[in-house]
């Protein structure tokens, strides 16, 4: 069932648009007070309906009358807590550091994680994790990974950056999933490769999600939507596939320092891994062209500043941007040929004439 | 001054950072929900308040007057039937199931001029253009809701939350109360009017021939 053109193209436009709203300690405050209440209104109804429901139990027994039932348990025998399963996390490269509900401190080798554990890595630096099914976890560098839940739901969340994973085959009622800021990948028993943008772009309806599969099949879920991504296949599909990322070094693991609170060392340019190029959407190499000239005008490189606004202009005749473009260049040559100038502020009223530097254009035209 | 690279490299702190908060998991929280257990509430709170105002954002915009009530009578339904919720589905697609109901009650009721969107209207920061071509895509996406505005409103509903924010038709009608043969007549219903509607508004529809090269 496909839309047409324009409801197509228009919720398109509505997706890329971000929207925003941070939650206030007063927020959280009446937040937590709502809370209670809902739970005191439920308990209110439970209870009515405890109520109800025992005295028509007792009239059905009484109904009943004196026939005896022998009741076995339900459940078929004593409730067995969830087992846990084992975490163990090292530091790769330049290491990492280690947070839980005690503080942050360095990842030092074989530290064993528990839920709401945290593992940041800077630049350069990494960590691995084994879990006891046989998954192995690679943190790469500037990224954020939490243990949700280590029980038959293998949970994690990556709050930003980027994660390997070789997923171990999953047995009967075990799941293993790994929440982003705005997806949630669920895995069977795979190898894939997953990435928290640090900002949103403009093709996958602006998630910062990306996804490779090497083997077996992941599910994605972004709000009410899933997909199920296969070996070889990238998500989202619009997307360019994320380039690899140079391995990073593997010493030794190196022995945790002495409880010291530490930012997480920054490596060198040359150690970060090189940057990944996004699709090239029109409108996206518009704003490079622009920004370029911005950039250069800003530092007194007309020559550059000029080019690029002119490459622009003649690129991309129909672009929103391109009434900026001539504006920029008029300013430019007014400052070095008066000339090259006038030409360039009467092509501007010419297809701008009422443009928001018509009266500047004019001027320049007038000059002598 | 920093490069772009290393500002967009900057890690943004959550409003609850993880170590302030007790450590468990989801089964955990709604369990201690049920036990009314004070831990669990604060837990409940964080967990489920990114997916609340995720979802308000979207459908009411972030800067609307009514914003931080919906989003209170949110949270009051989504623990109210904490207890019903059996796992069948992710916990964020049904805490944003149960959002979007109470947002779509809430704006039924309002009478106000601009429907979906309250007087401030969403917060459209493209993040990926500069400051001209983001002005542009901006006045786009007024004009659309401008448009929606005047749509039937079941109609325009319908399309926004299939269309633009990914609900199911099934969801949709759980969210709107009513079928799903009603949701799917609403949706090509709605779509086609939204379609006519921007054909007549040259310079939206000349934006979005613009839109459909970017690939």
């Amino acid at each position: 069932m496909t839309a047409p053109r324009y409801a197509a193209l228009a919720a398109r436009l509505l997706r890329w648009t971000e929207h925003s709203h941070l939650a206030t300690d007063e927020d959280r405050d009446r937040g937590l007070a709502t809370i209670a209440r809902a739970l005191g209104a439920r308990r209110k109804r439970q209870g009515r309906r405890l109520f109800f429901g025992v005295a028509a139990a007792a009239v059905a027994a009484w109904v009943i009358g004196w026939v005896s039932v022998e009741r076995r348990a339900l459940s078929g025998g004593p409730v067995v807590a969830p087992q846990l399963l084992s975490i163990v996390a090292s530091p790769i490269g330049d290491g990492a550091s280690f947070l839980d509900s005690t503080g942050e401190v360095p990842l030092g080798s074989d530290v064993t994680l528990r839920v709401g554990g945290r593992i940041a890595t800077g630049r350069g630096g990494g960590a691995q994790l084994r879990i006891s099914t046989g998954t192995q976890l690679d943190l790469e560098a500037v990224s954020t990974l939490t243990l949700q839940n280590q029980d038959k739901l293998q949970r994690f969340s990556l709050a930003q950056g980027v994660l390997e994973a070789k997923v171990a085959k999953l047995g009967h009622s075990e799941r293993f999933v790994i929440d982003t800021p705005d997806a949630q990948v669920e895995v069977r028993g795979t190898a894939f490769r997953l990435e928290v943008l640090p900002a949103a772009q403009l093709c996958g309806d602006g998630t910062r999600t990306r996804l490779d599969v090497a083997e077996g099949i992941v599910e994605v879920r972004t709000g009410a939507r899933f997909a199920r991504i296969g070996a070889g296949q990238h998500w989202p599909p619009d997307c360019s596939p994320t380039a690899p990322v140079p391995g990073l070094p593997v010493p030794a693991p190196s022995p945790p320092s002495s409880g010291v609170a530490i930012a997480v060392p920054h490596a060198s340019p040359a150690a970060r891994a090189k940057p990944r190029h996004a699709p090239r959407s029109l409108i996206a190499v518009q704003n490079e062209l622009f920004e370029r000239g911005v950039r250069a005008q800003q530092l007194g490189d007309t020559a550059t500043a000029l080019g690029a606004y002119a490459d622009l202009i003649e690129r991309y005749p129909a672009s929103p941007l391109v009434e900026n473009a001539r504006v920029g260049r008029m300013r430019l040559l007014e400052a070095s040929d008066k000339l090259r100038a006038r030409q360039e502020a009467a092509r501007y009223l010419e297809r701008h004439a009422h443009g928001f530097a018509r009266v500047e254009a004019q001027r320049i035209v007038d000059s002598p | 001054m920093p490069s772009t690279a290393q500002r967009r490299l900057r890690l943004v702190v959550p409003v609850a950072e993880p170590s302030t908060l007790p450590v468990l998991s989801d089964d955990a929280i709604l369990a201690g929900l049920g036990r009314r257990d004070a831990a669990a509430s604060v837990a409940f709170y964080a967990r489920a308040r990114p997916v609340i105002d995720r979802t308000l954002s979207r459908l009411l915009g972030g800067h609307d007057p009514d914003y931080e009530d919906v989003a209170q009578g949110a949270l009051y339904e989504v623990v109210s039937s904490s207890n019903s919720f059996r796992g069948e589905c992710p916990l964020d697609a049904w805490l944003s199931i149960l959002t979007a109901r109470v947002a779509y009650r809430h704006i039924r009721r309002r009478r106000l001029e601009r429907r979906f969107f309250g007087k401030g209207g969403p917060e459209t920061s493209l993040s990926a253009y500069s400051a001209p071509a983001a002005f542009a895509s901006r006045q786009a996406v007024d004009r659309v809701r401008v448009h929606l505005d005047r749509m039937d409103a079941k109609r325009a509903w319908t399309f926004l939350l299939h269309d633009v924010y990914g609900y199911t038709l099934e969801q949709v009608g759980e969210i709107m109360g009513t079928s799903v043969s009603a949701a799917q007549s609403r949706l090509v219903r709605g779509r086609r009017e939204a379609h006519e509607r921007i054909l007549t508004d040259l310079e939206l529809a000349h934006f979005l021939d613009d839109l459909s090269e970017v690939p």
